[in-house]
């Protein structure tokens, strides 16, 4: 797994590759943790280069979502395709986020208050 | 068992320690290039194992000290099916008889990874021999033109 973030102001978009498992989610759970704490509170993850993500990898961008929600900010998810978009729809997550298809559109929706 | 239908096959045991998954997966992604097996297949067997073996570490061996147990894999390459066996010997745990929730807000953080199981593979077999769970995970091969 490779994480590339860029951060403009409290905005970060955060670009995983590859696969997220149990023994890497942590690595992801700790950049999130780490862009929060830096005062980001609009993020948007980029996963259309990602081959798969385990549930532990769920469970990571579940605790974002959540720790987002309790600083009042917004994450955001695009690029779901494949077998990630499939995982999603199996585990019944989709409705637990906000999605968009395209980092445009996610950057626009984790811009409006 | 015909085992003269298995085309390739291969068998690794590790121990309950989560850095062991690694090297499973390692195997696992060695296994299906020599075989020559999609890389959408290759995805679909390294998600299911991941999710095996966190159950089995996470749960079926709660409380043991890590890296006195074993857990045997083995995988086979059939003509029409690819199949991964999971053996450890943990409590009896049965988990094609268990239904998680399929709504992620109804069922909290836990149970994706029995889903995933489910909607990825297209067969999973448990038998308890002796001791041992036995899981064995199905998916068949995509037929070629």
């Amino acid at each position: 797994m490779e994480i590339f973030e860029s951060r403009t102001g409290d905005m970060a978009v955060v670009h995983v590759i590859g696969r997220i498992n149990s023994s890497n989610a942590p690595e992801l759970d700790d950049r999130l943790k780490r862009l929060l704490e830096a005062g980001c509170r609009r993020i948007v993850i980029d996963l259309a280069r990602l081959e798969h993500m385990t549930s532990a990898g769920f469970r990571c961008l579940l605790h974002a979502e959540r720790h987002v929600q309790d600083l009042e900010g917004k994450l955001v998810l695009c690029g779901l395709q494949g077998l990630t978009l499939e995982l999603f729809e199996a585990g019944g997550f989709l409705n637990m986020f906000m999605i968009a298809w395209t980092r445009e559109e996610a950057v626009c929706r984790a811009t409006v208050s | 068992m015909d085992l003269s239908v298995i085309e390739h096959k291969s068998a690794l045991t590790i121990v309950n320690a989560r850095p062991e998954f690694e090297r499973a997966a390692i195997w696992l992604r060695d296994f299906v290039l020599g075989a020559g097996v999609t890389n959408d297949l290759s995805s679909r067997l390294l998600v299911v194992l991941d999710e095996v073996l966190s159950n089995v570490v996470t749960h079926g061996l709660a409380g043991v000290v890590e890296g006195e147990r074993e857990i045997r894999l083995c995988i086979r390459l059939r003509p029409e099916t690819v199949e991964l066996d999971v053996v450890d010997d943990g409590p009896a745990f049965d988990p094609t008889a268990f239904t998680p929730r399929t709504a992620a807000a109804e069922r909290g953080l836990g149970g994706a990874g029995l889903l995933f199981v489910r909607a990825l593979m297209d067969e999973v077999r448990f038998t308890r021999q002796g001791d041992c769970n036995c899981l064995t995970l199905c998916k068949r091969l995509a037929a070629t033109a």
